[in-house]
């Protein structure tokens, strides 16, 4: 039994193994959302299309660290490691929260007042949620956690797989939270700002996918030295990689603008 | 962005200056290219040394149901030699020893090395033969065993060992080694060793029968090359060391040299300069006087050259080499 899923060098099997460090992880995540952020008593009061996106986020983030696709991802193949981080990072947190929406409004709209009253305290408090910041942070997590000397030197630890999950987790809910969730400070944030803001904040996506799929050799030793799965070559995995980086990413921003856009025109017919 | 696709592009980083795989953990050796015979996947004898000569050879030892280091070494190399131009390529040769031959049927090794690329070369001997050759590698023999399960585990040495063209391993390259280790490696190896290779002869070769070990060899090098001794051999003896005598006033003195550089031309080992030393001959008497020796100078570039020399007496050394005073031009 291992705590996390790492690059462990070791002949992969189809044997389950258990990931107890994964569990744990989710459950916090689900804990710290419905008694910290959303606050106790919004389960009940979302609606059911919130709560069945928010279950849907965090089943989606444990089959994503978990076995098998966790292992593989974190010591076998490149292109296992990218839809990992598409699933954490364009589908768990977007989809934890919305599905956190209830209740997580009420305590923003709460904060306001408070944060425009205490000067310096307010600001740092939505410092965090502010669009330009979460997308730096986001992209300093993406480029940092692709270096290929990073992800050799972390992805064989528990404690830098662990790392590397978690920053994306955070970095994406970062991201996101703008999108999703209205913070008072920020009204003038409008739909065309949100467009504008997924599609230039996931540019490092396609500069890392763009590398991936033009780079001559594997990038990374820690999977271009891996044990065979699936028969596949570093390379072509590399390749693969970067396919799902571009598509996959490409997609989810498609989808999350359409879904901006539409709702907006929506509401614009409504107000009419 | 441009900060972040030079920091992506880092693993793919090649180093140009340095030695050999200094980078890549690969080990320095220096391994003549030994001469075999055994069966090849296409059922045909396959004469090692005469099928690969002039080559760029990468030799590994391995089996088929080897969940690991066997396949991913044949996968790298197989994707660093795709990258090679037709003319490079033909330059190249992998040849992959079975060290599992009950296991490793011909079929099922053709099927193997094919796998990666069709152009590489199964070989299947006994398990007495394949450990013989492991010994020219200076590889330990290969561990078979089987537990109480019926699961076999195998044992072998597992680096890659590569000749040049001149017929001399000079690097190791162990589990770990990378797909941009081998090209950096190969591309200046390329660049070293142009399709005419340098060459080198030794001549005049001759061992001096002594009572007591140790006892000198000289001998002619002519190189067409600038080129470096790294080693020296003479068959029935268990060392041989590179030596220069140095001449000031009325002294002599004597140091010895473990790489002697040499230019093109004529290079001449013979007594007051350049020669060589052997000793520990004690499990057999001293060659008699007037008979054939083999003698072995191993150059960087230019590979093992191999002489046939003779055993003189002390007396007969200037007769013989009629070189005293002219160490070196």
């Amino acid at each position: 039994m291992q705590w996390w899923c790492t690059a462990t060098g070791e002949v992969w099997t189809w044997t389950w193994r258990a990931y107890p460090g994964v569990w744990l992880f989710v459950a916090l995540v689900a804990v710290v959302f419905r008694r910290f952020v959303a606050g106790p008593g919004s389960w009940s009061r979302a609606p059911r299309a919130e709560r069945l996106m928010f279950v849907a986020g965090i089943v989606s983030l444990w089959l994503s660290l978990d076995w098998p696709l966790g292992p593989i991802a974190a010591g076998y193949l490149t292109s296992a490691h990218a839809l990992q981080f598409l699933i954490v990072t364009m589908i768990s947190a977007p989809l934890i929260l919305l599905g956190s929406r209830t209740g997580t409004e009420t305590r923003l709209a709460s904060l306001a007042p408070a944060a425009e009253g205490e000067g310096s305290r307010g600001s740092a408090a939505v410092l965090l949620f502010h669009p330009i910041f979460a997308a730096i942070l986001f992209n300093i997590v993406v480029a940092g956690t692709h270096v290929p000397g990073v992800v050799d030197d972390l992805m064989p630890t528990v404690a830098g797989a662990f790392f590397v999950d978690f920053a994306w987790l955070v970095g994406a809910l970062v991201f996101w939270w703008p999108v999703i969730m209205p913070v008072p400070q920020y009204r003038h944030f409008g739909v065309p700002m949100k467009i504008l803001y997924l599609l230039v904040g996931t540019l490092f996506h396609t500069v890392i996918g763009m590398v991936m799929l033009s780079a001559s050799m594997p990038m990374y030793g820690v999977y271009e030295l891996a044990p065979p799965v699936f028969a596949i070559h570093p390379k072509a995995d590399q390749q693969l990689a970067g396919g799902i980086m571009e598509l996959g990413v490409f997609l989810a921003i498609v989808i999350g603008c359409g879904v901006l856009f539409f709702r907006w025109a929506e509401a614009d017919e409504k107000g009419r | 962005m441009a900060a972040v696709v030079s920091l992506l592009a880092l693993g793919c980083a090649t180093g140009a200056d340095g030695a050999l795989g200094d980078s890549s953990g690969a080990v320095p050796i220096v391994i003549p290219r030994p001469s075999f015979t055994l069966m090849a996947t296409d059922g045909a004898p396959y004469d090692f040394a005469a099928r690969t000569a002039g080559k760029f050879t990468f030799v590994e030892f391995g089996y088929t149901n080897c969940p690991d280091v066997c396949p991913i070494h044949l996968a790298n190399l197989s994707a660093v030699l795709a990258n090679l131009t037709p003319t490079e390529r033909a330059r190249t040769a992998v040849v992959f020893i079975s060290v599992d031959p009950d296991r490793d049927s011909l079929a099922a090794l053709r099927q193997y090395v094919g796998a990666f690329d069709k152009s590489f070369v199964g070989l299947r001997g006994t398990q007495d033969e394949v450990n013989a050759i492991l010994a020219k590698f200076n590889f330990g023999p290969a561990m078979i065993t089987t537990d109480s399960t019926g699961a076999t585990f195998v044992s072998h040495a597992s680096p890659v060992v590569l000749f040049t063209p001149n017929d001399t391993a000079h690097a190791m390259y162990p589990f770990g080694t990378r797909q941009a280790d081998w090209a950096r490696d190969l591309a200046r190896l390329l660049k070293e060793y142009p399709a005419a290779a340098p060459t080198a002869s030794v001549s005049r070769a001759y061992v001096v029968a002594a009572a007591a070990a140790p006892s000198a060899v000289y001998f002619e090098l002519e190189s067409s090359v600038p080129d470096t001794i790294v080693a020296l051999t003479v068959d029935g003896f268990g060392s041989a060391m590179l030596h220069e005598t140095s001449l000031s006033a009325a002294t002599a003195s004597m140091a010895m040299r473990d790489r002697i550089p040499v230019p093109a031309g004529i290079t001449r080992f013979a007594p007051g300069g350049l020669h060589g030393m052997v000793s520990g001959s004690a499990e057999r008497s001293m060659p008699s006087r007037g008979s054939a020796i083999g003698v072995t100078v191993v150059l960087a570039r230019g590979g093992a050259i191999r002489a046939q020399g003779n055993v003189i007496a002390f007396t007969d050394v200037d007769t013989a080499t009629a070189l005293r005073g002219s160490a070196r031009r």
